[in-house]
């Protein structure tokens, strides 16, 4: 006890530690403060010059659209980044023969040294920057090192080399991409998606086709999400053998999602009564898109499935048949006892209804 | 001393995260490398007693930016004319909804469909309190995806968008929020965000730095450790299959948005299932903080109440079996320094003036550690500033800078004792079984004009 009160009595050292930590702290938060001040001086300054940077080239960009100017043009070495990143921007937005004057544009002004010089920049922003540029700009000389980039694993800079390949050669790319897609897990599906339909269903179709059929399950399963892109015809073999042999829901469901040819109608007919209520969901849906008349006796039947979903997608699909409108959906409710099956449709009903309304 | 050090801990996660985050976002928002294959988002807005502000909030969501939404507004039994006022203002007609009742709510009188956005539906049911509400919109929701959003927050056009993509790059995630900033002192049109700036009244001037030390850090530290106890009711992300599997959110409590979110966690983790709770440092949402002392005492009262309520029913996550880092690090960090926290300060601010008054406390003593404790906490907040400067740039005035950094100074000097003095009220309401209700917080609605 002697000995705490001795300690707590002799405080000169712990003030003076305490007040050495007090002026360390205010220290360090002036100091910071003065960084920040620093940052926004640096950013208000970047924003000036991008002001001017703005006035003086986006006319240019723009007349662009119509006609490469024939004005002798020079960018300064601290406006190329500002104009790659306003040329990216435009590029994204535009469509057809204004990306070929855009590209000449770009062309004119070096900026494909340029990037091709940004795609060993020690900054992430700037490679992955350079990588969408040399895309947009179809730049064969990047070829070997976007691939190269592709087999990175960060996924943003990979998918974004997939991106830039397949604008440059689609068909060569296609290859690599289909095999890179079925092994990496990491590339949001939506992303990939719209790379791969950019390239184009003639593209795409014979080898992702080839892919699904030979690669292990686990493979497949990540190429199956974008069998939708494929020409009908020539998937239907493919999903019609896959239904077939396959008793993973996974499978199922990507391929009834697939599904658009009439041909198929039968397979589909047959996962109707599947006990897994998503699988019954996506045969709902597939016969919505394919149905025909026969078809309407099994879905009012379904409109009675102990699921929500079911009755809800069933009860939609009901209604896109292209035979069937608010009168013969009226007409199906008048002859439903079950009181979930009224209740579905009535709301379906009124959603059709309102449909026609608003339009 | 060990609260402000968790922070500067928190304070390098959130660098790191931070960075990272920027790196991405500056590109991933070229038009090219957003998907359009966005998921369908359903808006939920519980709305009480809201006549004045509903028509303007609706109308903002209507413009929201985003490919595939649904609004749901639920009228929770309002005394007022809220309902009749959405009923003319977008023409709302009675429809026959075949909505599931998954989770048990208050029953609901009617379900009104807009004749004029088919997107638009409005729950009209009895009065049974916020969580209630959203209950009874996430029944009737339609989309995986749901959002909770209060009646009175402006949402940025592309708030949606942003908070999604979590959801794009990780199919594991469950729920995300995104940053809430203060309203009061920015310019509002036609319910969006118009202008950003600080308010002239000093106690919103310091919830400022606080929002930006609680969101930027605060959360954003806890993200990359999958340890985000925290979605503000305000705005948040939710996968709606999880939340009906959790049984939806509670009723019993007023953090019913903090209660959800770690029961999740407790409720994954129990089942050693694979998920990601995440939190987006975009500004998404501005909704306006108190400018009278009153209402801030409720508000923080109701916090504290909140936070006690949400940890003590999930106690069961605390150092548990696979408990993980919301187990071992966010839960006793919460209870320590959030919880129990005030209540420490508190104690500790009344045995030094006790003991400068009976001579066992050093005046000098007393004086050097306020002065560290002031240090800390400016430090804290300059790093916040920091930490919005190297990312947002929320607030484009110099001047603003230097305002932010005058209030980190001065809320040294007064609101932070008093607000560990309110939520030691809200502690201690907590313990003798107190209870809170909604809709009690005084707003201006200013910007809603």
């Amino acid at each position: 006890m002697e000995s705490i009160l001795a300690y707590v009595t002799n405080i000169e050292p712990i003030l003076i530690t305490t007040y050495s930590i007090a002026a360390l702290m205010a220290t360090a938060a002036f100091l910071l403060l003065i960084q920040v001040m620093i940052l926004r001086t640096r950013l208000n300054a970047k924003n000036r010059h991008r002001k001017r940077f703005v006035e003086k080239w986006r006319p240019i960009i723009a007349e662009t659209l119509y006609q490469v100017p024939v004005l002798p043009l020079k960018l300064k070495a601290n406006e190329r980044c500002f104009f790659v990143e306003e040329w990216n921007h435009f590029h994204e937005i535009l469509e057809g023969n204004c990306k070929r004057n855009l590209i000449r544009l770009a062309t004119k002004l070096n900026i494909d040294r340029f990037a091709l010089r940004m795609l060993h920049s020690k900054h992430f922003r700037e490679r992955l920057t350079a990588v969408i540029t040399l895309g947009h700009l179809r730049e064969f000389a990047a070829w070997d090192e976007l691939k190269e980039i592709s087999l990175q694993e960060n996924s943003l800079i990979s998918l974004a080399a997939i991106q830039a390949l397949m604008q440059i050669d689609a068909k060569n790319c296609v290859t690599i991409a289909i095999q890179l897609i079925s092994k990496r897990g990491d590339w949001p599906t939506a992303r990939v998606a719209r790379i791969l339909e950019s390239a184009g269903a003639n593209i795409i179709s014979e080898p992702l086709i080839w892919n699904i059929d030979h690669n292990q399950t686990e493979e497949t399963l990540r190429l199956l999400p974008y069998l939708y892109l494929v020409h009908s015809q020539r998937s239907s073999p493919t999903i019609d053998k896959l239904l077939n042999q396959t008793v993973d829901d996974r499978v199922i469901a990507a391929c009834l999602q697939a599904i658009n040819d009439p041909i198929e109608l039968p397979t589909v007919r047959k996962f109707l009564d599947h006990s897994r209520w998503h699988i019954r969901v996506h045969a709902v849906t597939a016969l919505g898109r394919l149905g025909e008349k026969e078809d309407i006796a099994r879905l009012t039947k379904l409109l009675s499935d102990p699921q929500w979903w079911v009755r809800y997608r069933t009860a939609q699909a009901l209604a896109k048949l292209p035979f069937v409108d608010v009168n013969s959906l009226e007409e199906i409710q008048e002859n439903l006892t079950d009181r979930y099956a009224i209740d579905i449709l009535a709301q379906v009903i009124e959603e059709k209804r309102m449909k026609w309304t608003s339009n | 001393m060990s609260l402000y050090g968790s922070y500067i801990f928190l304070n390098i996660v959130a660098s790191f995260s931070l960075s990272n985050y920027m790196r991405e976002h500056s590109i991933s928002h070229l038009p090219a490398m957003s998907s359009g294959f966005e998921i369908p988002v359903s808006i939920i807005v519980p709305a009480y007693n809201e006549e004045a502000t509903i028509v303007s909030s609706v109308h903002a969501l209507l413009q929201l930016n985003y490919p595939q939404l649904e609004i749901i507004v639920i009228n929770d039994g309002s005394t007022d004319s809220t309902l009749q006022t959405l009923i003319d203002e977008f023409a709302m007609v009675p429809f026959a909804e075949a909505y599931r009742i998954r989770i048990q709510t208050k029953p609901i009188r009617g379900v009104y469909l807009s004749s004029r956005h088919s997107n638009l539906r409005v729950i009209d049911k009895h009065n049974g309190g916020k969580a209630d509400a959203l209950n009874a919109g996430i029944n009737t929701a339609r989309y995986p995806l749901f959002c909770g959003v209060d009646a009175d927050s402006v949402l940025q056009t592309d708030s949606i968008e942003h908070v999604v993509q979590p959801f794009l790059l990780d199919h594991n995630v469950v729920a995300a929020g995104g940053t809430v900033r203060i309203a009061n002192g920015c310019e509002f049109n036609n319910g969006f965000l118009q202008k950003a700036g600080l308010p002239k009244n000093p106690l919103a001037l310091i919830q400022v730095t606080e929002y930006l030390r609680a969101f930027l850090f605060g959360r954003l530290g806890w993200s990359p450790m999958n340890a985000v106890l925290i979605i503000s009711g305000a705005f948040g992300i939710f996968r709606k299959e999880t939340v009906v599997d959790m049984g939806g959110y509670r009723t019993d409590t007023i953090g019913e948005d903090m209660e959800l979110v770690v029961r999740i966690h407790k409720t994954l983790r129990k089942n050693k299932k694979k998920y990601r709770i995440v939190f987006v440092p975009d500004p998404v949402c501005w909704t306006e903080a108190p400018e009278d002392f009153t209402t801030l005492k409720n508000q923080r009262v109701r916090w504290q109440q909140g936070l006690s309520e949400s940890l003590m029913m999930n106690r069961e996550l605390l150092f548990s079996r696979n408990g993980g880092a919301p187990g071992w690090i966010a839960f006793p960090y919460m209870l320590i320094f959030e919880w129990l926290g005030p209540l420490i300060e508190v104690l500790g601010f009344c045995f030094i003036f006790i003991g400068l008054y009976f001579g066992f406390v050093d005046n000098t003593m007393a004086v050097a550690f306020f002065l560290i404790a002031v240090g800390f906490g400016v430090l804290t907040s300059v790093i916040a500033l920091l930490l919005e400067e190297l990312s947002f740039h929320v607030y484009p005035k110099f001047t603003s800078i230097l305002k932010l950094f005058f209030a980190a100074i001065i809320e040294n000097f007064g609101y932070r004792q008093i607000s560990a003095v309110w939520r030691v009220i809200g502690f201690t309401k907590w313990v003798f079984g107190k209870k809170h209700h909604w809709g009690e917080m005084k707003r201006s609605g200013k910007w809603q004009n």
